[in-house]
C-alpha cells in the first residue's frame, strides 16, 4: 500500500450517449441506449451481418478548433476532447501546475485506424495525396502525444495498449507516476474511434458481435439471458489524477480516490478469458490489497461485461469468488456499447460518480437476468449504494486483466 | 502553357498575397472562413506567428506548385522567415 494518496479532481468524456460527463451520467441513470443502425452504406457494400454501432453523440469537430482537428485522426480528436474537458473541470487551465510535474497516459485499443485506412487509400491515388502529417496521424501514441502537447506534459507521456483494458491500464500507470514521485498531476484515460468496415469484419469473424440489427437499441444487454454479443462504440474518457497533498494545497474539488490498482495477465488464450478466472479474481484481490481495503469495504462493482455469452459468465464467476453476492453490480455497456480501449476510462468515471452520488445506474436493456450470472445486478432503475469503495474491472484481448479500487473522497 | 499558368502570370502582387494568405491558412490549420488579415503582415514570422511547421511547409510548397504552376524547391522555402519574404519569393518565381 502506497503512502501517497491519489485523488480524482477532474473528469471529461465524449461518448455515444453524450458529448460530456454530465450528459453521459444522466443517460446511464436513465438506462438509455446509444446503439443504432450505422448511418453509412459500407455495411451494405460489404454485406456485413452486423449493421449496428454506438457512434458518438457529438462530433469531436464541434468541440475542437478547426486547426486542432484538420491533421488529427478521429481517435486523437476524441482523446483531446475528453482530456481538455477533464483539465478544465479540474480547474487546471490557470497554469497552477508545473509542466515538469504534469504527465499524460492515454491508451487505445486500435489507435488511429481510420487515418491509416484513409491514407492508404490516398497512396493508391499517388504519393503526393498522402499528407505530410500522415505519421503523427497514424501512430498509436498519437492520442497521448497530442494531449501531452496541448497540456505541456513534460513529466512523461505514455500510451499503453492492452486492447479493451487500455483505458483502465492508463489509470494504473497514471497512479504509479504519482506514487513514484514522477508527477503531481496526470491526465489518464482512453480513446477509441474505429467504427470501420475492417474492424467490424474482424469482430464479426470472431463471432463477438451482436447481430440484433432489427432492434439496435436493445442489442447490447450485458448479463441478460438474451444477450448475443457486443455492440461496437467509439469515444473517450479522461480523469485528472492528482497527488493528494498537491490537490489539497490548491483547494481542488475531489470526486474520489483511486486507492488501489492492479493488473495481470491470464496467459491462457489470445482472446478467450481463462474459464478458471483466477487472473480476474487475483486482480481484484491485488487492487484491494494495494488500496489497504478489505472485501467488506466494497459495495459496488462496475463490470466489464460486454454482453457476450461466455465473457459475462466468466466475469460474473470472478465477482462471486471475490465478493460472494454481497456487491451491487452494473454494466454500462448496455447503454454505451463497447468503447474498447476507452471503456475502462469512461466506466471508471461512472464508478467514481456512483460513489460520489451514492447511486448505481441500471444496466440498460437487462430485463431478464441470466440465471448463470448469480449476482445482484442493478436493472430497470438506479439503486442507492452506501459503502465506501467500488471496483471497476476491465479485460482485454491478449489476456489483460485490470482492477481499479476507488473510494469516496 | 496551361490556362492556370497564364492566369497566374498576370496576377498582381496584391492578388498573390491574397492567394498566399489562403494557402498559409490551409496548411497551418487556421479556419479559412475566419478572416483576420492583420495576422498576415509582411513581418509576421512563418514559424512563430503563423504556425507553419516543417510538415506544413511541405504542404505549402505543393500548394504553391498546384496554384501557380511553378516548380518550388522546398529548400528555398525553408530559409524564408516571414510572410513578406514568402510573398516576395513567390512574386519572383511567378513573374
Amino acid at each position: 500500500m502506497s503512502t501517497v494518496g491519489v485523488v480524482i479532481t477532474g473528469m471529461g468524456a465524449t461518448t455515444p450517449l453524450a458529448g460530456d460527463v454530465a450528459g453521459t451520467w444522466q443517460a446511464l441513470l436513465d438506462g438509455r441506449s446509444a446503439c443504432a443502425t450505422i448511418d453509412a452504406d459500407w455495411t451494405e457494400e460489404h454485406q456485413l451481418p452486423v449493421r449496428i454501432a454506438a457512434a458518438l453523440a457529438v462530433e469531436p469537430t464541434a468541440a475542437l478548433a478547426y486547426g486542432q482537428t484538420r491533421r488529427m485522426d478521429r481517435c486523437e480528436q476524441v482523446a483531446m476532447v475528453a482530456a481538455l474537458q477533464a483539465w478544465t473541470d479540474a480547474g487546471l487551465g490557470d497554469g497552477s501546475v508545473d509542466p515538469r510535474r504534469t504527465g499524460v497516459v492515454v491508451g487505445s485499443g486500435f489507435g488511429c485506424v481510420q487515418s491509416m485506412l484513409s491514407q492508404h487509400e490516398a497512396l493508391k491515388e499517388d504519393l503526393r495525396s498522402v499528407v505530410p502529417q500522415c505519421v503523427p496521424m497514424v501512430m498509436p501514441n498519437g492520442p497521448a502525444a497530442h494531449v501531452g502537447l496541448a497540456l505541456k506534459a513534460r513529466a512523461g507521456v505514455h500510451a499503453p495498449m492492452s486492447a479493451c483494458a487500455s483505458g483502465a491500464e492508463a489509470l494504473v500507470w497514471g497512479a504509479r507516476m504519482i506514487r513514484s514521485g514522477a508527477a503531481d498531476v496526470v491526465v489518464a484515460g482512453g480513446a477509441e474511434a474505429c467504427i470501420t468496415p475492417i474492424i467490424m469484419a474482424g469482430f464479426i469473424r470472431a463471432r463477438s458481435m451482436s447481430t440484433r440489427n432489427d432492434d439496435p437499441q436493445r442489442a447490447s444487454r450485458p448479463f441478460d439471458v438474451e444477450r448475443n454479443g457486443f455492440v461496437l462504440g467509439e469515444g473517450a474518457g479522461a480523469l485528472v489524477l492528482e497527488r493528494e497533498e498537491f490537490a489539497a494545497a490548491r483547494g481542488a474539488r475531489v470526486y474520489g480516490r483511486l486507492a488501489g490498482v492492479a493488473m495481470n495477465n491470464d496467459a491462457y488464450h489470445i482472446t478467450a478469458p481463462d474459464p478458471d478466472n483466477a487472473g480476474q479474481v487475483q486482480a481484484i484481490a491485488a487492487a484491494l490489497r494495494d488500496g489497504g481495503l478489505s472485501r467488506t469495504d466494497v459495495g459496488h462493482v462496475n463490470a466489464h461485461a460486454t454482453s457476450t455469452r461466455i465473457g459475462d459468465v466468466v466475469e460474473a464467476g470472478s465477482i462471486r469468488r471475490a465478493f460472494d453476492d454481497d456487491v451491487l453490480v452494473t454494466a454500462p455497456k448496455g447503454g454505451l456499447g463497447h468503447l474498447l480501449g476507452a471503456s475502462g476510462a469512461v466506466e471508471s468515471i461512472a464508478t467514481v460518480l456512483s460513489l460520489y452520488h451514492g447511486v448505481v445506474p441500471p444496466t440498460a436493456n437487462l430485463t431478464e437476468l441470466d440465471p448463470e450470472i448469480g449476482l445482484d445486478v442493478a436493472m430497470m432503475e438506479p439503486r442507492k449504494v452506501s459503502l465506501p469503495a467500488a471496483i471497476n474491472e476491465s479485460f482485454g484481448f491478449g489476456g489483460h486483466n485490470v482492477a481499479l479500487a476507488f473510494t469516496v473522497a | 502553357m496551361t490556362e492556370q499558368q497564364k492566369w497566374s502570370g498576370e496576377m498582381t502582387d496584391e492578388a498573390i498575397a491574397r492567394v498566399l494568405t489562403t494557402i498559409v491558412r490551409r496548411v497551418n490549420g487556421t479556419d479559412p472562413a475566419v478572416v483576420t488579415p492583420e495576422q498576415f503582415r509582411g513581418d509576421a514570422r512563418l514559424y512563430e506567428d503563423l504556425d507553419v511547421d516543417s510538415l506544413a511547409m511541405v504542404e505549402l510548397a505543393e500548394d504553391l506548385e498546384d496554384r501557380f504552376g511553378v516548380s518550388v524547391e522546398e529548400d528555398d522555402l525553408r530559409v524564408l522567415r516571414t510572410f513578406g519574404a514568402l510573398t516576395e519569393y513567390v512574386e519572383s518565381i511567378v513573374q
